[in-house]
């Protein structure tokens, strides 16, 4: 029988598919390892996005919980595990945005304007949240974007509005919206030109 | 798609899917992509997009695209680390749902005993320098509830980290199925949620268990499993009505689950369990299923005191 240590050699050497597969089968020692590729990395999202050290430790937590339970949903025909994964963990994050916004809009005691300070609304704006969020490469992917492209990614990205929201926002029809995203998205894979590869 | 896939900036533009061009729903469900791997649909919309990846794997092959340019930017945020409390507490949880799906040894107990195993957990953690006359109610009860320690030590795990908070009190809040809606539900939405009562089991149960410090957690029993793409949301209602989300969770076949909320129960009036999109929601749907008000009592005070008025069902086995 194999030892404790030689278990978590092998499992740190497997990939990431792998490990969801055997955590949908309820591996707690896969998730754990999961845990130890991701942990930071999602901690790391959510801290920087809501500046509140023990929700984001709590948000960090609702996520590998909901790895935990619904890991059997992930098909690696279908997609990469990392895409999925951080695709979950950010959106279980700018849900907590919406609620912090939401909650500011409907408190009595606030100017309606505190409900927009801090938002950005322009390539100015855009670019101080980006550096005060992002670090390296990714970062400097998001200046190089039009500006019009980086200003409805990062209301996307960082403050969990909606495409409709950013329509409103920005005074742009909807489809132009889809169409800049569409267009971000697109250039900024294309920059960072950083082939997605599953956990060693 | 494949890691080793040669990586291009070029995306189908919504008019080159096969299949259709100008305003049919097959260039609609393009559109959305990019919003939906940002996170930036609403829930419908967010339905209709996966209830498309479900039907069309060209359109997860486009999403996994925009997903690595998402994944890009959810890897670039300023290195910081969370407390090791936040590994022992999945874990903790994690384990503790493994032993707790190991067969038993006997039928399952009366949900009320769980909810006396769960406070007797946050209270051995909490209160060390407990009388000796507590204690040994504390041992008793403990044998009452062997069958159940599995689930305990759940609660015990999580309590690990918090042990230098000493709790004074613990208040206990029984849910029960959401037989009338809430007062500023709408019509449409009660019929809803009318509906929805129909497909749960009456027995569905809820228990809260909150501590003075603000930490509460939430156990649940006998609601069914839902359909894929589907989830359980917590919900407060604070005193002036307003909502805020408290916890996700899924429940397996045996219709239980343990959750910790979010938030301060001591600032909220009510807390409900609804149905919704695991894409999110920004405020309870119609489809509530569990309801209750929330009073906060001293457990100590009223365990076996004969006060069973005020602590519900879960304090009966006294």
């Amino acid at each position: 029988m194999a030892s404790g240590e030689n278990v978590s050699l092998s499992l740190a050497a497997q990939p990431d598919a792998v490990l969801a597969s055997r955590v949908a089968t309820g591996d707690a020692d896969s998730l754990e390892e999961l845990y130890n590729r991701y942990g930071v990395q999602v901690f790391s999202m959510a801290y920087g996005i809501l500046r509140d050290y023990a929700l984001a430790e709590d948000l960090a937590q609702e996520v590998f919980m909901a790895l935990w339970t619904r890991a059997g949903r992930f098909d690696a025909a279908k997609g990469i595990f990392r895409h999925w994964f951080l695709h979950l963990a950010h959106n279980r994050v700018i849900d907590e945005v919406r609620r912090r916004r939401r909650a500011v809009l409907m408190d009595a005691d606030r100017a309606p304007e505190d409900a927009t300070l801090g938002l950005v609304s322009d390539g100015d704006t855009a670019n101080e949240a980006i550096t005060s969020v992002l670090v390296g490469e990714a970062r400097e992917a998001l200046r190089a974007l039009p500006e019009e492209q980086r200003v409805v990614i990062v209301m996307a990205y960082l403050e969990g509005a909606t495409q409709q929201e950013i329509a409103q926002r920005t005074g742009a029809p909807l489809g132009t919206v889809k169409t800049r995203l569409r267009l971000g998205l697109g250039k900024l894979r294309q920059v960072m030109n950083a082939p997605a590869v599953e956990g060693a | 798609m494949m890691a080793d896939e040669p990586v291009g900036p070029q995306y189908p533009h919504p008019d080159s899917l096969p299949g259709g061009e100008g305003n049919d729903a097959g260039d609609e469900i393009a559109g959305l992509l990019p919003a939906y791997a940002l996170g930036a649909l609403d829930a419908a919309d967010a339905l209709i997009v996966e209830r498309a990846l479900d039907r069309e794997p060209r359109y997860r092959e486009m999403l996994d695209e925009y997903l690595e340019g998402v994944a890009a930017l959810s890897g670039s945020h300023a290195f910081a680390v969370p407390s090791s409390q936040v590994r022992q507490r999945v874990m903790g949880r994690v384990r503790g749902s493994v032993a707790a799906s190991a067969p038993r040894p006997a039928p399952r107990v009366p949900f009320s005993l769980l909810g006396v195993a769960a406070a007797l957990a946050i209270a051995v953690v909490g209160l060390g320098a407990f009388s000796t006359v507590q204690q040994q109610r504390v041992t008793q009860l403990q044998d009452e509830v062997d069958v159940v320690t599995a689930e305990a030590q759940d609660v015990r795990s999580d309590l690990v980290g918090l042990s230098d908070m000493v709790a004074d009190s613990v208040g206990m809040t029984e849910l029960t199925p959401a037989q009338s809606a809430p007062a500023d539900m709408e019509p449409e939405e009660e019929r809803a949620a009318q509906d929805e009562q129909r497909h749960h089991p009456p027995q569905a149960r809820g228990i809260l268990i909150t501590r003075p410090d603000g930490h509460s957690m939430l156990v649940v029993k006998g609601l069914r499993a839902l359909e894929p793409g589907l989830i359980y949301r917590a919900w407060w209602w604070d005193h002036e009505h307003r909502t805020r989300s408290a916890a996700v969770f899924t429940v397996g076949e045996d219709g239980y689950a343990w959750v910790h909320l979010l938030g301060d129960p001591g600032r909220m009036s009510r807390l409900g369990v609804s149905v919704e999109s695991e894409m999110g929601a920004v405020e309870p749907g119609p489809r509530l299923v569990l309801h209750g008000h929330i009073h906060v009592i001293d457990l100590w005070a009223g365990l076996c005191s004969g006060s069973k008025a005020a602590t519900g069902k879960a304090i009966e086995a006294c």
